[in-house]
């Protein structure tokens, strides 16, 4: 393996870290650190392509800095290691990380090192990507369709007003109804989900959406879920919002802006789509469920 | 408050029935009585009196005693009088009948003196008119008094005619004179006689007026008049305090009647009372009657009361375990989870640098054998890079030894992930689900478990989808069906029943094992809790199922009997 790759391991326990400097070091250049902000230091200093860090550490919580990665190194993948499934950390890993994958404590080597592999294997992708010179020009392009997944009426109608006239707004009352608007639909930008949909549960749908798209930018908007869902929501789902309801008008629009923003910047920059890679999913495949999804998008 | 009100109006209707029978003891009736009856008799032993003394003029004889004692009864009268409290029974005002009672007494004194003056005049008198006849007598039994019989005739009668009407007193007197003219040349007896003849006609002639007129001035200051005065004055001075009196008389009645008004209303009152009294004596009677009844029936729903707050109370107790004992979970989970990740880690590491040493070892190996014999000391060489390498016996240890460790740290990843998920309520993967499929699936799963030991006899009955995490609830199947199969302890079966029962949908798994214990029952729910040797079990089960149970909204009952079996009851709300 190439040894061009760098990559940060951030924990406050030092023997996390000599352990996993050992696991990595043969492939890449490792830098480890217990601080946050020598880990920044790091960041504006090398060109590192994955960030690992923990969550709960003393001086700076694991996902205030992976913000401020994504700030002073956007290209840099970030990953979340950690012990502690909170639900607050998760949903701002989520919305203030925006991390590629959230991996639990205790780890398995040959897990990890997958899911590093991929992620340097896409920082890599990411730092040689040539940003298009000339940006493309929205206005000529068809309207773009936001897809409103909830039988919540009133967040159809918060979504209409907020996206109404610039973007086209449809609403998807069941699961077959969403994935067909979705397979046949090709302006489809922003899914705007519920998790439980008349009482199903959509999170297999939405990962096997993002599986099949890995295009569309997906916003959850639901109510407080365990953290074990949340994290293979992100996993495997790789949804870029998670906000909580009920919500604030002003709170949907702006994250629906950078819902928006992230999608033109992938339109723009196809070389962001590596991002949106999923990890399989391994549960649930031999449902009922799972085949019926299948069936819906062949 | 109303008590001393009470006793406040008592006290003040008692001073003034009192104030008001002073006002009207004012007016002594009976005492005025007996001054009105003193002053008559006054009256009446005047009368007496003055008979009396008239009767005494025409009496011959000069005996006073009886107008003696009349006066003295009169004097004793006036006494009684001036006894009388006469302020005490008329008042203060009494000045005028003062006044005339000292003028009465004044006249009444006058005319004692008067009577005085006439007992002495009358003694003169009769004495004189007595014996005037006497000393006529006596002249005319001495000699020679022929010649004079005539005049001594005409002035004894003369005389005697005087003594009744006094008039003619000079024609007596010239008989007088003429009697003496007459006599004053007859002898000297004869001229004495005729002397004391003139002597006693001249006394008659002197006081025979006189005593006319002391009677009259008798007569005059007669006192009768003064005390009808008195009589009238002190009548109505009686009047005036009847008068005086009569308001508080009137008042008296009217404050008696009120009193009467209010005895009788107090009465009223009483009856009233009384009668209530008597009816609520009554309906306590009936009351009482009842009340046995009443504690029997209180006294079943209160224990009945008591056994289902007994019941929440267990409950109560049981799920603040569980949360203290979530939230400590969580906080171990983090820093169990850490050195857990490095060591897990690290021996991976090690794993891989072992294998790759055991590699480099065989390499080495191979090149010792290929050392040719015949180079100097060739095989001495070989022979001491063969003892050298203690591992050649056994190199297969070392790994067994980190799959070992590494089986270990999985246990302990198990045991935090249960822990963990005893912690958390798992939101997600909430469906209907056919519970028949969860116990089905569930059966499979611990099939290996029953060997030829076990039969299980399903009485499924018709129950609807219910919402649940699908997962979770499977969980408490198996470790409900993994407990029964341990129950058992030779040959048995497990009945598994599914019924509706209200709103909820029971799951009944009944084992004909050796059952719990009575005293160990209560405990089987508590985390931790095993009767299972060391190692065996974390006692953990149970505790999960009763929390994901309680999460749903649904619960976990256990009856036993030791040495019969037991059933677990999982019951879930059919409508969430």
């Amino acid at each position: 393996m190439s040894k061009n790759a760098t990559i940060l391991f951030v924990d406050d326990e030092e023997r996390i870290l000599r352990s996993l400097k050992v696991l990595f070091k043969s492939s890449y250049n490792v830098h480890i650190t217990t601080n946050g902000n020598d880990a920044l230091d790091i960041i504006k200093q090398n060109t590192v392509h994955v960030i690992v860090s923990d969550q709960r550490m003393p001086e700076m919580l694991g996902v205030d800095l992976l913000h401020q990665v994504k700030e002073y190194s956007p290209n840099t993948v970030r990953l979340l290691l950690t012990g502690y499934s909170e639900l607050g950390a998760i949903v701002s890993s989520v919305n203030k990380g925006e991390i590629f994958r959230y991996i639990k404590k205790p780890w398995d080597n040959d897990n990890i090192q997958s899911v590093v592999h991929q992620a340097v294997r896409i920082g890599g992708e990411l730092f040689n990507a040539t940003p298009p010179s000339v940006p493309v020009s929205h206005s000529e392009k068809q309207k773009m369709g936001i897809l409103v997944i909830d039988d919540d009426i009133e967040i159809y109608r918060m979504v209409k007003e907020i996206a109404e006239p610039q973007y086209r707004v449809t609403q998807g009352l069941t699961m077959e109804s969403a994935i067909n608007s979705i397979t046949h639909q090709n302006d489809i930008a922003v899914l705007i989900s519920e998790l439980s949909l008349a009482g199903e549960d959509m999170s297999l749908a939405l990962k096997m959406i993002k599986q099949h798209a890995p295009n569309l930018v997906i916003l959850v908007l639901s109510k407080v879920q365990d953290a074990d869902s949340l994290i293979s929501l992100v996993n495997e789902g790789k949804i870029f919002r998670f906000l909580l309801k009920p919500v604030r008008k002003e709170l949907l629009e702006r994250s629906l802006n950078s819902s928006i923003q992230h999608y033109l910047s992938t339109q723009e920059n196809p070389a962001l789509l590596a991002c949106e890679i999923v990890e399989k999913t391994q549960k649930g495949i031999n449902s009922g469920l799972f085949k019926r999804i299948t069936n819906l998008f062949s | 408050m109303n008590k001393i009100f009470t006793n406040i109006v008592t006290v003040l209707s008692v001073i003034l029935l009192i104030f008001l029978y002073q006002k009207t003891q004012l007016v002594d009736t009976e005492q005025h009585n007996q001054v009105i009856s003193t002053l008559g008799t006054l009256k009446q032993l005047e009368a007496v009196w003055i008979n009396q003394v008239l009767h005494s003029r025409l009496a011959l004889n000069n005996n006073y005693d009886a107008m003696a004692d009349t006066w003295i009864t009169l004097e004793t009268t006036h006494q009684r009088w001036q006894d009388f409290q006469l302020k005490r029974i008329y008042g203060e005002n009494i000045a005028h009948a003062e006044y005339q009672k000292t003028a009465y007494l004044a006249q009444i004194t006058k005319r004692r003196e008067y009577i005085e003056q006439f007992k002495s005049v009358n003694a003169i008198l009769s004495n004189s008119v007595r014996y005037f006849p006497t000393a006529v007598s006596e002249l005319m039994r001495l000699e020679d008094t022929k010649l004079l019989v005539g005049d001594v005739n005409a002035l004894l009668s003369a005389v005697l005619r005087y003594s009744l009407l006094p008039e003619k007193e000079t024609q007596i007197q010239k008989l007088i004179d003429n009697l003496q003219e007459k006599g004053a040349l007859s002898e000297q007896d004869i001229r004495s006689q005729i002397n004391i003849i003139a002597s006693h006609a001249r006394t008659i002639l002197k006081y025979r007026p006189y005593i006319d007129a002391i009677l009259e001035q008798i007569n005059i200051l007669s006192t009768a008049q003064k005390i009808d005065l008195l009589t009238t004055t002190y009548v109505n001075l009686q009047d005036a305090r009847l008068n005086e009196s009569t308001p508080y008389h009137q008042m008296l009645m009217v404050f008696s009647g009120l009193l009467l008004l209010l005895i009788l209303f107090i009465a009223y009152r009483l009856r009233v009372s009384y009668t209530a009294l008597n009816r609520a004596n009554q309906q306590l009677k009936t009351a009482n009657d009842t009340l046995e009844q009443r504690v029997t029936e209180r006294t079943r729903i209160l224990s009945h009361t008591l056994e289902q707050l007994k019941d929440s109370q267990m409950q109560l107790v049981q799920s603040e375990k569980m949360a203290s004992l979530g939230q400590m979970v969580a906080g171990l989970v983090h820093e169990i989870n850490t050195p857990l990740g490095y060591v897990k880690s690290n021996i991976q590491l090690i794993q891989t640098i072992f294998s790759n040493l055991k590699h480099v070892l065989q390499e080495y190996r191979a090149l010792i054998v290929n050392i040719p014999d015949h180079i100097s000391n060739g095989k001495k060489l070989k022979t001491q890079i063969e003892e050298f390498d203690e591992l050649k016996e056994d190199d297969s240890t070392g790994e067994e030894l980190l799959k070992d460790a590494l089986y270990g740290l999985k246990q302990i990843f198990e045991l935090v992930i249960n822990l963990k998920n005893f912690s958390r309520l798992d939101l997600s993967n909430i469906s209907k689900v056919d519970l028949h499929e969860g116990l089905n699936s569930s059966l499979l799963i611990a099939k290996h478990l029953f060997k030829n030991k076990i039969t299980i006899n399903k009485q499924y009955g018709d129950i609807p989808k219910v919402k649940c995490a699908p997962s979770q609830i499977n969980q408490v199947f198996l470790n409900l069906l993994t407990n029964a199969v341990q129950a058992i302890e030779n040959k048995g079966s497990i009945i598994i029943t599914t019924r509706v029962k209200n709103d909820h949908v029971l799951v009944l798994i009944q084992d004909n094992g050796k059952g719990i214990p009575k005293k160990v029952l209560p405990k089987i729910f508590d985390p931790f809790f095993t009767t299972k040797d060391i190692g065996e079990g974390t006692g953990m089960g149970l505790s999960i199922s009763y929390k994901i149970l309680q999460e749903h909204g649904g619960n976990i009952e256990v009856t036993s009997q030791e040495g019969k079996g037991t059933t677990f009851t999982v019951s879930l709300p059919t409508g969430i």
